[in-house]
């Protein structure tokens, strides 16, 4: 059952008179129950995609065109009162960086009960004992309910920030770098404490990162942007053991083993692509060591096996996987 | 590369309407002290042709309780409060980035001394200092500029130490420290140039609040009477007040607006240099 | 809590000491010979060497320092002689007035422009929010005795609705509410130019910086995010967050507010401190001088200290540092 259906989504940013096209062209979908992984470099759009869903985009930022359709209702075009109906109730988000993203002057408690009580209504007793027992769902002892944000360490921060998206029970959790500030054994604590969650509540999830370990980890499916674009998207397990973009291959180069030690981010040679006057044709072209003059050109979207698809025009090479990147 | 950098810096600026009405207005402002003499129907203590005559075509802005033209007054005015805004700025400048670039520069026990320094100086308050040594040394124009520069500047000296520690860390600076180049030279290559920014918007804005305090201490009979200050005309304007409304008026615009070009400058400046803006090519 | 606090005085006592020493100084290095100066022109020699001597001022000067503190700590700083009364009860009659014209201002200027400044920041980038900036910039670069003056010659002098000098109409005789009336009357335009060309300017600037810096935080797309009302999301998350330092710096705002009530004693003759120390301060009396000085840099001192441990109390993340 297709939860999520984005079609053709584009995003640009105003600045200064030009448009900075951050996202341009996205389209994937989401099944109830799955989880999705959206990886790429920084300033590759995946933000801007989570944020475009949520309709959460700054002043100068602006759905150009496509759909958002959320069990067939288009997102895009709904008005913004229907729209705060179904932040967090349908769609909740747990962002990076939990030590910004709660508010510091209010006990972490009352944190979580507000979306409570903004859209469910229930009396105090009840909003009560739903904070209490999404407390224990996420392991966090409830002596810490009435703490500040500062008084508690990044890994509990964090748990907050999950048990709070799961205050209205949501379809959809939006997950952007959930555990990228963390050390890597709280990380591992939290990737689990999350997919024993989504077990339990049967919700779908959009994980947002730059660190393919997280991904492989917690993610059926997997997109890999780019300069705003999806370059690869299919089965996770498909795409790591057989990817078919130059992008991805150098993508999975960086991270030496898929689980383990926090792999150290070897980044490819080379600018991130320009958003404002994007060039013709394929936007990776500048870094790629498979570039030819007919990277000039749009690359199509050949589809691999089944749903997995690849933007390039050498996705069906048999001698891709044997490129070499300048590190 | 310097030339580069200014151009730059302009195509920012001018993007802020407020900045650029500011700088037009205080250029004006400059440009009338400098032609005074040639543009000033009367001399500053001049006679001009009879007391308390109210604004007229003879004399737009009227004449004061001893004759004396008030557009005249005015347009003099403009020097005297240009040059003590300067001066003080300048005093303040001086004091405060060297003070500050030591303590930031070499840290340690030196900085905590110097920081106690610079807060409880700030602490203190300063309109009291100044008119006690007004009255005990008497009024006069240069002596109230350089106590009134000693009183302002460790603001300059606090975002002077907190530039040259930002800049201490970074990699050219260690270079220069590693490639065995003296302190002072260090400090004078690298670190000002770079660290210079925020104080001149400070002294921009210092230079406004001079140019008020100047017209304070004068009004209350601080200033020095060999100066025929805007303050020293409103001082004269008070004792006349019910009499002659147009020598408190014309003054005081005067004030105002130069001040408010002066504020618009400063915020202009710091809205120029702000790196998030300098970003766009 | 304490220690806090107690590590906070302990850094006053330097500070007021440095001070009085400089204050000392100052005095000594004058023209003149004090004794002289206090006892007047046409005292005689035998006369000024007795006051040289009951004042000590014929010791060497670290002793006549010792002294003065010593002093101070019993509650004595000194004695006018021109006036003929003991320096601290000359302070503390003007003090009321004084305080009563600063507290107002204060506390109108904290509430109007805050109140403008949310105002303000809730219609960022609008013709509001520019015309609101604008007029701030203007009355922000207005001196205050000049405000004052210019509200004298609409009010007091064009349009006769208030009074233009004084505290009270004391030749009435008025008691209880008459006299509140008459001296809320008189204290009106001295509190609204204080306020409006003085305090009010800057907490509507603090106020709305501090409104749209925090506007900015990760906390505030939270908020969003969670489907509240940009009119929730900017009166409970953004205004708790930035108002707290704003309501602060009313304190630490003190020595900028005497300078104001100087200017605007003297420009209404409101018979406060800041008007007795014009009057006196060509009158070369030293112990009044340096009694006014005193009170007033520990006064200052005081309220930046309070100030800060308000703050400390208010904001949930101060800690002792």
């Amino acid at each position: 059952m297709t939860l999520l259906d984005i079609q053709d989504l584009a995003t640009y940013y105003e600045l200064e008179g030009d448009s900075v096209k951050a996202v341009d062209g996205v389209s994937f979908s989401l099944e109830r129950g799955k989880t999705l992984g959206l990886v790429g470099e920084s300033g590759c759009g995946k933000t801007s995609v989570m944020l475009s869903i949520l309709r959460l985009l700054p002043e100068n930022g602006k759905i150009v065109r496509g759909k958002i359709l959320l069990d067939g209702r288009d997102l895009v075009s709904i008005p913004e009162d229907e729209m705060r109906e179904i932040r967090w109730k349908k769609i909740s988000i747990v962002f990076q960086n939990a030590m910004n993203a709660l508010n510091p002057v209010f006990k972490v408690r009352d944190q979580i009960a507000e979306p409570i009580i903004a859209h469910e209504g229930l009396s105090k007793q009840e909003t009560e004992r739903k904070v209490s027992s999404l407390f224990e769902l996420v392991g966090l002892p409830s002596s810490h309910m009435k703490s500040y944000p500062h008084e508690l360490s990044g890994g509990m921060k964090q748990r907050v920030m999950i048990a709070m998206s799961l205050a209205c029970n949501p379809d959809l959790v939006i997950a952007d770098e959930p555990v990228t500030a963390l050390d890597v054994v709280v990380q591992d604590q939290i990737i689990q404490k999350i997919k024993e969650m989504q077990t339990l509540r049967n919700f779908s999830m959009i994980v947002v990162s730059h660190d393919i370990s997280v991904i492989a980890e917690t993610c059926e499916s997997i997109a890999v942007m780019y300069g705003g674009r999806i370059f690869e998207y299919g089965d996770s397990l498909s795409v790591f053991h057989d990817p078919h973009h130059p992008y991805t291959i150098g993508l999975l180069g960086s991270f030496p083993t898929l689980r383990g030690a926090k792999a150290k981010l070897v980044s490819i040679e080379g600018n991130p692509p320009d958003l404002l006057n994007p060039q013709k044709g394929c936007l990776f072209q500048p870094r790629c060591p498979r570039a030819e003059p007919i990277c000039k050109t749009r690359p199509p979207k050949i589809s691999v096996k089944g749903d997995h698809f690849s933007e390039c025009h050498f996705a069906l090479d048999p001698e891709l996987r044997k490129i070499q990147f300048v590190r | 590369m310097v030339l580069a950098k200014i151009r730059g810096f302009f195509n920012v600026y001018e993007k802020n309407r407020g900045a650029m009405v500011g700088l037009a207005v205080l250029s004006s402002c400059f440009a009338v002290a400098l032609l005074a003499p040639f543009i000033s129907p009367y001399g500053p203590f001049e006679w001009a042709g009879g007391l308390f005559l109210p604004p007229s075509a003879r004399y737009p802005f009227g004449t004061d309780n001893m004759g004396r033209d008030v557009l005249s007054g005015v347009i003099w005015g403009f020097r005297i409060s240009l040059l003590f805004g300067l001066g003080v700025a300048g005093i303040s400048l001086v004091i405060g980035v060297i003070l500050g670039a030591i303590a930031g520069y070499f840290g340690g026990l030196v900085d905590d001394f110097l920081s106690r320094v610079f807060e409880i100086y700030m602490m203190i308050p300063a309109i009291f200092l100044i008119i006690m040594i007004t009255a005990i040394f008497g009024a006069d124009i240069f002596r109230t500029m350089i106590v009134v520069g000693l009183t302002v500047w460790p603001s300059n000296a606090k975002i002077t130490r907190a530039q040259v520690l930002t800049l201490k860390s970074r990699a050219f600076v260690q270079a220069s420290i590693g490639s065995g180049m003296s302190h002072l030279q260090i400090i004078y290559t690298h670190i000002l140039p770079n660290g210079i920014q925020p104080v001149i918007v400070n002294s921009t804005l210092q230079m406004a609040s001079a140019i008020i305090t100047e017209a304070g201490l004068s009004f209350l009979g601080l200033g020095d009477p060999n100066q025929r200050s805007w303050g020293q005309m409103l001082y004269y304007a008070q004792l006349s007040v019910k009499t002659a409304w147009w020598m408190a008026v014309f003054p005081g615009i005067a004030i105002v607006v130069l001040v408010v070009a002066f504020n618009l400058v400063g915020e202009g400046i710091s809205f120029a240099m702000n790196p998030k803006l300098q970003r766009r090519r | 809590m304490t220690r806090y606090l107690a590590r906070r005085l302990l850094e006053i006592i330097p500070v007021i000491l440095a001070i009085v020493v400089f204050n000392f100084v100052l005095i000594h290095v004058a023209p003149g010979d004090p004794a002289q100066m206090m006892a007047g022109e046409m005292a005689n020699q035998e006369y000024v060497q007795e006051i040289r001597m009951r004042y000590g001022l014929d010791k060497p000067i670290y002793v006549q320092l010792a002294l003065y503190l010593a002093n101070i700590l019993r509650g004595d700083l000194g004695y006018s002689i021109p006036r003929g009364q003991p320096v601290l009860f000359l302070i503390l009659e003007k003090i009321p007035a004084t305080l009563l014209l600063v507290i107002s201002a204060q506390v109108f200027s904290v509430i109007f422009g805050t109140m403008i400044g949310v105002l303000s920041a809730r219609n960022y980038g609008s013709r509001k929010d520019a015309l609101i900036c604008f007029s701030s910039l203007v009355l922000y670069s207005t001196p205050v005795f000049w405000f004052g003056l210019i509200l004298i010659l609409v009010f007091g002098v064009g349009l006769r609705i208030f009074p233009i000098f004084g505290m009270t109409a004391a030749e009435k005789g008025l008691t209880g509410f008459a006299y509140l009336g008459d001296l809320i009357w008189h204290a009106f335009l001295p509190v609204m130019t204080l306020s409006l060309a003085g305090l009010a300017p800057m907490f509507l600037r603090l106020a709305r910086s501090s409104i749209l810096e925090v506007m900015k935080e990760d906390f505030i797309t939270t908020a969003r995010a969670k489907g509240l009302t940009e009119n929730v999301v900017f009166f409970k998350h953004a205004l708790r967050n930035a108002l707290l330092p704003t309501v602060t710096q009313a304190g630490f705002a003190l020595g900028f507010v005497f300078s104001g009530a100087v200017m605007t004693e003297t420009v209404f003759a409101w018979p406060g401190l800041g008007r007795f120390m014009m009057d006196t301060a060509f009158q070369r009396d030293y112990p009044l001088l340096m009694g006014m000085f005193l009170f007033i840099s520990v006064a200052v001192v005081a309220a930046s200290l309070i100030t800060d441990i308000v703050y400390s109390v208010l904001d949930p993340r101060v800690v002792y540092k």
